[in-house]
């Protein structure tokens, strides 16, 4: 099939020149912002984001989860604290000033170059003035114009060519070894230089010139100074291992280790691009006329021995004169997606996503995310959506399949991926290094998915074609996007052992659902990880989209093929949904039958079975869903030899709807299954009962069972090609591609749409469902709150504060302290500096109010048995003091377990005694003596209680000061 | 007294012609320059090159670089070359133009023609030459110096003048 003319271009490889130019330009301004950072900052001020994380609780001693942990309790108050740094644009202006060197370069390279070699006017050595005619023959016959010249480099006794120049000025520069071979072989001469001038005409000179120049002027001015601070303070930890940064180490390293791979990925993928370049260069040549005998010249002798050629290959930037002979000889061999290209690629789309991510005019949260992973698939796409394209018209297998160059993508996404999140861990190796294999699924279903719908496309009328196409496209990169979605909302925490939080999900779980969660430990536990896993993605719209598009498009495209393809697919559609169908069928019998595990046993009570009873047989069938039809997918994939994916596709959405016809109904029905009942006893129907538990079903499974069946699609195809090729049995050779088709017959198309209506119209509801119901509460507010209580921690989130109040019993059982004491100290210092002494002396401020007005009443008192008070300043300053504790309690717990625990004791003393002369001042209607009595004495010991309690606040404080090894200027208060 | 450069141009006229353009490229550098391009194996990264090539020219290489070897008679070349590498190097930076270094001179005593008569028969056929062409040209190379003096007002005027 032939691409687009919108994807056509002269190599295919500008947009991946593009993209690594891009790479390299966003990768200076987080290099450059470090360096910055790390001359000017001042250590001293507690200012930067690092304090914020110190804050928090932040031990480079402690592992990834650990800080993690930390950095979950008080969320909000660590994203307001990063807020509040001052933004740096520093790292902005001076990759804009690297661009202008960078241009600078660019522009006088030529110039500098003609310093160093020895070039003259081909009219020099043209006697006869034959050579110059030649050559402006040739340039016409390539459609150059006079801009073009051409030089003679004398220095150059060997019989090659080279180009040189910028936009519109190009120079090619013959060897004065190419003008004997001239005189011996002129087609060879022909063929060189027709070579350097399809270069020319193929704006190589300019792509090549420019990464050369942006890369030499990166080097110098971004990516040198980076490395030096990096191994600098790298060699000062060797030095001092002792010092409490020892264990941020790794951190380092990844830093290190990132901007290594930049320079790898840019040197490979350079050399890559310009070996391309090279293909499709002596393709033009031949093409213009060249003769071919021109590329029969000798490998190279000598330099690397034979055995590590291989190895040094990549580094090449010109291919062997063999290989460049058989691409000659079958130019289709351009087309394939070519392994370490998408390697390359891959790596390439993971930086870039770890250089925007931290671009200063980003959004942030989840936003960013989104738009970050938006850009990346917007790169890979533009990159590889010609190549995909090219490589999915051809009719060979290899070519054909995709599964190969996607797992190449994948494999590059991954060390990526792996060495972009090093530069946020302080442990080598994350705790779940397995999830990150992920990616391989996330590279290869969209790429094989569009590799398979390609082939469809032809068998469609030329407008509808095109629409298809978009379309097509569209969900391959939704698919694309919501793969790389998951890791960031979800494989991100699980990587580091945090999907659930220190169980927080859990004891949610057991605070907000009543009923006796002590024989559903085991089910808990699955419930609190699995929710996470499958939550990640289920009411994000654009996955929904993704989703529906997978199997709706290619749907559509078997339905409505032409009358000569159709007679191909016909077969196959009815193959599949008759498949779908059977496991469809079975499967509302694996309905009935976890219903009936685990509706035995059931508790007694009728409202017991509404708590956790009923929350863990959802569950149950949550899990079934998803898993059947991943096996429907693994299946119908596995028996399926043409477009297995996308028949694993459709057939397990039938058998998706199917489940959750099934659950609706049994639910709706429940009272009438006997053993198998789940909470009533009598039968009747019920669509409400349906709804209530078919919905969150359908909200965690739709998007999730969709990409899952296609990763299981994926698995089911491998193993039963491995089979296939352990039992010997030859492999399928492809039918050629369907010529496009004519309209079809009026009344089976109407059929044909309604079947596509029926299938849709349900989707399009489950869909609706997925994304329209209130959202559940975020994952870092549950995390936060439960985390919160669990560390006994004063601060707690708004909404649970007054629930909490009081509750001094809870003790903190998890988590360890931090032992280092150098790191305390900075995580001390940094408590206070960012928020500590902020609060506290607001605090200080409306103590001293109250002091003030109790020092004027007691002057007035003087020598007297009784004193009027005002009630009502009284009032407001108690008011204001709760207030200021309150505001105070809404912190970081103070680092120091013990001095948290005395520091939130003296605090909520305050508080209660505030709250208590807050009360004690409201003037009742109509009081009695005694009622008034019994106030004023209140009032009395509640000022007395707040004066004790602002004594101790004042005594841990100090306390806090001399562990942060600080001066502050809040003074104790010791007056009573 | 004859110029090396200018037997060359003489000998490659009547041997291989189609090897002038090469010479004549060559001439446009000074000597050392000149024996500098002829005698290095060095592939220069060309990332927008034609690839790989073989040094062309089989007999303007073999005679320039015996006579020259044969005129300087055994100056230590190798610091000579640096240092006026470093010289027309500066020259260039400064925008000089190219130096007016002396075109190397070749008087050679009847011992000494025999000498560079074998080493021209060795290189030529270790270059792939048949032995009885590689003796012409030896012969030819050796017939145009020993009647240099009487023939020396033919000599170019200047080093670069391609007659």
């Amino acid at each position: 099939m032939r691409p687009p003319a919108a994807f056509r271009s002269a190599t295919g490889t500008g947009p991946r020149f593009v993209l690594l130019m891009v790479l390299v330009t966003l990768s200076g301004v987080p290099l450059f912002g470090i360096t910055f950072t790390a001359l000017t900052m001042d250590y001293e001020s507690g200012s930067g984001a690092m304090d914020c994380m110190f804050a928090a609780g932040f031990d480079p001693a402690a592992g990834d989860g650990e800080n993690a942990l930390r950095a979950m309790r008080r969320p909000e108050l660590l994203r307001k604290c990063l807020d509040e740094q001052p933004q740096s644009y520093a790292g902005l202006v001076a990759t804009a000033a690297m661009l202008a060197v960078a241009a600078a370069v660019y522009w006088y390279q030529p110039k500098l170059h003609g310093l160093r070699r020895r070039s003259a006017p081909v009219e020099t050595v043209d006697a006869d003035g034959s050579l110059a005619a030649e050559l402006a023959l040739l340039r016409t016959h390539a459609g150059l114009g006079p801009e073009l010249s051409f030089r003679v480099d004398l220095a150059r006794t060997t019989s090659s060519a080279y180009v040189e120049g910028r936009s519109g000025r190009y120079s090619v520069h013959l060897h004065a070894g190419l003008l004997v071979r001239r005189g011996t072989d002129p087609e060879g001469f022909r063929a060189v230089v027709l070579h350097e001038l399809a270069h020319v005409r193929h704006r190589d000179v300019d792509y090549a010139s420019a990464s050369t120049a942006l890369w030499r002027v990166f080097v110098v001015t971004a990516l040198l100074p980076h490395l030096g601070q990096y191994g600098y303070s790298l060699f000062l930890l060797a030095l001092h291992t002792d010092s409490p940064w020892s264990p941020a180490a790794p951190s380092m390293v990844g830093f290190v280790l990132v901007a290594l791979l930049l320079v790898g990925l840019v040197h490979l993928a350079r050399a890559d691009l310009l070996r391309r370049r090279e293909f499709h260069a002596d393709l033009r040549a031949v093409a213009w006329g060249a003769d071919p005998a021109g590329w029969h010249r000798p490998e190279p002798r000598g330099g690397v021995l034979p055995s590590l050629r291989r190895f040094t290959a990549p580094l090449r930037t010109h291919p062997g004169w063999e290989e460049r002979r058989t691409v000659l000889a079958d130019p289709g061999r351009l087309d394939r997606l070519v392994p370490l290209e998408m390697f390359l690629t891959g790596v390439s789309a993971s930086l870039l996503f770890g250089a925007v991510s931290v671009l200063p005019f980003m959004p942030r949260g989840t936003a960013l995310l989104w738009t970050s992973d938006g850009l990346v698939t917007l790169a890979l796409c533009s990159v590889l959506g010609v190549q995909a394209t090219r490589a999915a018209s051809r009719v060979d297998r290899i070519a054909e399949s995709g599964v190969l160059a996607g797992l190449w993508l994948g494999f590059g996404l991954l060390v990526g991926q792996f060495a972009v999140s090093g530069r946020h861990r302080v442990d080598l190796v994350p705790s779940n290094p397995e999830y990150l294999l992920v990616f391989l699924l996330v590279g290869t279903v969209p790429l094989v998915w569009w590799s398979q719908t390609l082939r469809l496309l032809p068998g469609l009328p030329g407008r509808s074609r095109r629409v298809a196409l978009l379309v097509c496209a569209l969900a391959a990169a939704l698919t694309l996007l919501s793969g790389l979605m998951w890791w960031r909302l979800g494989g991100e925490r699980i990587i580091l052992g945090i999907g659930d939080p220190a169980g927080a999900f859990a004891k949610a779980y057991t605070l907000t659902v009543h009923g006796d969660w002590g024989p559903y430990a085991s089910d808990l536990s699955a419930l609190a990880e699995g929710t996470f896993v499958l939550s990640s993605l289920h009411a994000q719209p654009p996955v929904s989209v993704a989703a529906v598009l997978l199997w709706l498009a290619p749907l559509v495209l078997f339905l409505f093929q032409g009358a000569e393809a159709a007679r191909r697919s016909r077969p196959e559609v009815r193959r599949t949904l008759a498949a779908a169908v059977a496991c469809g069928l079975m499967s509302l019998v694996v309905v009935a039958v976890v219903r009936y595990a685990q509706a035995t046993p059931r508790p007694a009570d009728v409202q017991e079975r509404t708590g956790a009873f009923l929350i863990v047989q959802i569950w149950w069938l949550i899990v079934t869903v998803t898993v059947v039809c991943m096996v429907a997918g693994a299946l119908v994939a596995a028996f399926s030899r043409r477009h297995w994916m996308l028949r694993a596709l459709v057939a397990a959405q039938v058998v998706q709807l199917f489940l959750y016809g099934g659950v609706f109904l049994s639910y709706a029905a429940d009272g009438c299954l006997g053993p198998a009942n789940a909470v009533s006893d009598t039968c009747h129907w019920n669509l409400r009962n349906g709804l209530t538990t078919a919905v969150p079903v359908v909200r965690l499974t739709y998007n999730n069972a969709v990409l899952g069946a296609a990763c299981a699609a994926l698995l089911g195809a491998g193993c039963a090609r491995l089979v296939r090729r352990w039992r010997a049995r030859p492999e399928l050779s492809l039918a050629p591609l369907p010529a496009p088709a004519a309209a079809g017959h009026r009344r089976v198309t109407a059929l044909k749409a309604g079947a596509v209506l029926a299938f849709c119209v349900p989707a399009v509801f489950a869909v609706l469902v997925v994304n329209s119901a209130p959202k559940p509460s975020d994952y870092s507010d549950i995390a936060a709150r439960e985390l919160a209580g669990a560390d006994g921690d004063p601060g707690s989130p708004p909404g649970r504060a007054g629930g909490r109040t009081g509750d001094d019993g809870r003790k903190p059982e998890r988590g360890k302290g931090t032992e280092d004491p150098a790191v305390q100290r900075l995580q001390m210092h940094s408590w206070l500096h960012k928020g500590g002494i902020r609060r506290v002396r607001k605090f200080d401020a409306a103590v001293t109010s109250l002091y003030a007005e109790i020092g004027k009443v007691r002057a007035r008192g003087e020598g007297k048995k009784r004193v009027r008070v005002e009630e009502k300043d009284f009032h407001k300053l108690c008011v204001d003091v709760r207030k200021r504790t309150d505001r105070t309690l809404d912190y970081f717990p103070v680092p120091d377990k013990e001095l948290q625990r005395e520091w939130s004791a003296a605090l909520r003393r305050v508080r209660t005694a505030a709250r208590e002369c807050q009360e004690a001042t409201v003037l009742p209607e109509d009081e009695s003596r005694a009622a008034r009595k019994k106030r004023e004495k209140k009032f009395t010991g509640s000022l007395h209680e707040v004066v004790r309690g602002v004594s101790d606040v004042t005594a841990v404080f100090e306390k806090i000061t001399v562990e942060a090894g600080s001066t502050t200027g809040h003074r104790g208060r010791k007056d009573d | 007294m004859v110029y090396v450069r200018d037997v060359v141009r003489e000998v490659v006229a009547e041997q291989a012609a189609h090897e002038l353009p090469l010479v004549d490229s060559l001439r446009e550098l000074d000597d050392a320059g000149a024996v500098r391009a002829l005698a290095s194996r060095r592939q220069r990264r060309e990332p927008l090159g034609f690839g790989y090539a073989e040094v062309a020219g089989l007999i303007a290489p073999v005679v320039w670089l015996v006579l020259d070897q044969a005129a300087r008679r055994g100056v230590d070349t190798a610091t000579e070359s640096l240092m006026e590498r470093l010289r027309s190097g500066t020259r260039r930076l400064l925008r000089r133009g190219p130096d007016a270094t002396e075109p190397v001179v070749i008087e050679l005593e009847p011992g000494e023609l025999a000498l560079v008569r074998t080493q021209i028969v060795e290189r030529a056929t270790e270059r792939g030459m048949e032995r009885a062409e590689a003796e012409a040209l030896a012969d030819s190379v050796v017939a145009r110096i020993a009647m240099a003096p009487a023939t020396s007002g033919t000599q170019s005027e200047t080093p670069d003048d391609p007659s």
